[in-house]
């Protein structure tokens, strides 16, 4: 019996520290070191798209959307934009790699019912970045995929962003934005406001 | 016991090349098997994710569209139920990394947990909070992985700098417990994967079951050779061995380090059906004293270094069939 209270104890010991842990990396990934979104397109007026129950994926959990937002922060965020707060961001981080920060959306998905070729434009108001992918269909020079993606299917693409100090010090570093374009006729498929606020001096 | 850790320092590069990019065999077979556009590393087979999403049926469709994912909560519990957990023991790199370079270290800068702390239900209580995380606001599979870390220390050793441009804090925390506070600085090296590890916390279930049907093979201790030392257990790296001694089978990772350190040869590989707890005559329970020094001697003389003992390896028995031991040492009364 002893025993058993000692496993037992052990094992709430375990998820406790699990979920607590988990809290805070949440806090990190969605909105100031590693801060991972999704992409929907198209989503600009006048385009078919699919239904919610076909999309399916981490879109389908809220029945609040009727139809898919831009994208957002994916981990139960705001959808719609993405807000990064330097501010927030763990001492960890802060004492280690002040300069860096990663931008990644591993689901940059087709919503309409059209198969597509993308590009990608990000704009972040001058600042350096480095186009990191898992995609072996992507071409650097021109940023578009190199394959077609049928409906339902994602692409994904990191960006390590360089963050200079006297930036980094600002109220807002950058209001942005990435958007995803036809890569055959260059037309808009989907925008999605990216916004960075930095520490304000602090 | 050099022949012994030169077989787990080879398993360990099959591994680094099973799994991690550059080569990362399996994902690229993975990749090349389901037409996947994706580049062929680890993350092609993660070992985290599908465990989180077991609670999230609107993932179930994207486990499904890309079946790697499948592979973590579907394939490796059913080759676990055959062959034990030969993926946690001898080919998972993330593990085996610490617990050999752990080797280097001297004891005293140690923690030794072995026969403190039964770590199967940490491991599963952390698998149940990977589970619920997402409920309760939380999130940990892609937030605290050392299979990603351990593939970024591979491609910068590669030349590959990438995965070490941007580190998050949590990616640092999950650096730091992983290879210093429950790595290197533990005796074993595999804390991690003792405590925290969802996959080895299901394989090691899986492999529990396997053992208890007499389908995968497990470690015995053969209590009337048994003088206990408490070598196995100080010095097991899963932290599987009780002071009883007993072998917890939910917890071993079947390195069959113990084989070869105990000095009496009392520990035995067999493939048998469990029957129910051994019987407790001969059991001698570990002497702390006897546990302390029997470690002690490990260090400083290694079984196959003593005098006037047999060479081991040339009275291995053909391997067995079930209810045969598969690799008996001397002096366990068994192909003697």
């Amino acid at each position: 019996m002893r025993a058993r209270t000692r496993s037992v104890l052990l094992g709430a010991a375990g998820l406790v520290v699990t979920v607590v842990a988990g809290r805070w990396g949440l806090g990190l990934f969605t909105t100031a070191e590693f801060v991972h979104f999704s992409v929907n397109y198209p989503t600009l007026p006048g385009l078919e798209l699919r239904s919610m129950s076909e999309i399916g994926g981490p879109w389908a959990r809220d029945p609040k959307l009727t139809r898919p937002p831009p994208g957002g922060l994916l981990a139960f965020g705001d959808e719609g934009e993405v807000v990064v707060d330097l501010s927030r961001r763990g001492w960890l981080k802060s004492l280690i790699q002040p300069g860096t920060l990663l931008l990644s959306s591993h689901w940059i998905r087709n919503v309409g019912t059209r198969s597509r070729r993308i590009a990608l434009d990000m704009d972040l108001c001058g600042l350096d970045l480095e186009w990191v992918t898992f995609e072996r269909c992507w071409d650097a020079r021109t940023q578009e995929s190199t394959r077609v993606l049928e409906p339902g299917d994602t692409y994904n693409m990191d960006w390590v962003v360089r963050l200079p100090p006297e930036r980094r010090r600002q109220d807002v570093v950058c209001a942005g934005r990435l958007t995803v374009l036809d890569a055959e006729d260059r037309s808009a498929l989907a925008v999605l406001p990216i916004t960075i606020l930095g520490t304000g001096g602090a | 016991m050099r022949a012994h850790l030169l077989r787990r320092v080879v398993a360990l590069l099959v591994g680094i090349g099973l799994f991690y990019a550059p080569l990362a065999l399996l994902p690229r077979l993975l990749v090349l098997a389901t037409g996947s556009p994706l580049i062929a590393d680890t993350h092609r087979i993660c070992l985290r994710m599908p465990f989180e999403w077991a609670l999230q049926p609107w993932m179930y469709r994207t486990m499904v569209e890309q079946p790697g994912y499948l592979i973590a909560p579907l394939l490796l519990p059913v080759l676990a139920l055959v062959t034990g957990p030969l993926l946690c023991g001898w080919l998972c790199p993330a593990g085996a990394l610490t617990e050999l370079l752990g080797r280097l270290v001297p004891d005293r800068l140690k923690l030794s947990v072995g026969g403190r702390l039964d770590p199967t239900p940490v491991r599963l209580g952390v698998l149940a909070g990977m589970m619920l995380s997402p409920w309760l606001g939380g999130y940990v599979c892609c937030t605290f992985c050392n299979f990603t870390m351990m593939q970024n220390l591979v491609s910068a050793a590669f030349g590959d700098l990438t995965g070490l441009v941007a580190w998050s804090s949590f990616g640092i925390v999950t650096f730091v417990v992983w290879f210093f506070a429950l790595g290197l600085l533990v005796e074993g090296g595999r804390g991690w994967c003792n405590l925290l590890c969802p996959a080895g916390a299901v394989i090691g279930l899986a492999s529990a079951l396997g053992a208890r049907v007499g389908l995968a093979p497990r470690i015995r201790i053969d209590h009337e050779a048994c003088v206990g030392c408490g070598t196995c257990t100080t010095r097991c790296p899963a932290w599987a061995i009780s002071t009883e001694p007993e072998v917890n089978p939910a917890a071993c990772n079947l390195c069959r380090d113990c084989l070869f350190l105990c000095p009496e040869g009392a520990i035995r590989q067999v493939r048998t059906r469990r029957t129910g707890r051994a019987p407790d005559r001969g059991r001698r329970p570990v002497d702390e004293q006897a546990r302390v020094s029997g470690a002690a001697r490990q260090l400083a003389e290694p079984p196959q270094s003593a005098p006037g003992r047999p060479e081991w390896r040339s009275q291995l028995p053909t391997p067995g069939t079930a209810g045969r031991p598969i690799l008996a040492l001397p002096r366990c009364g068994l192909g003697e």
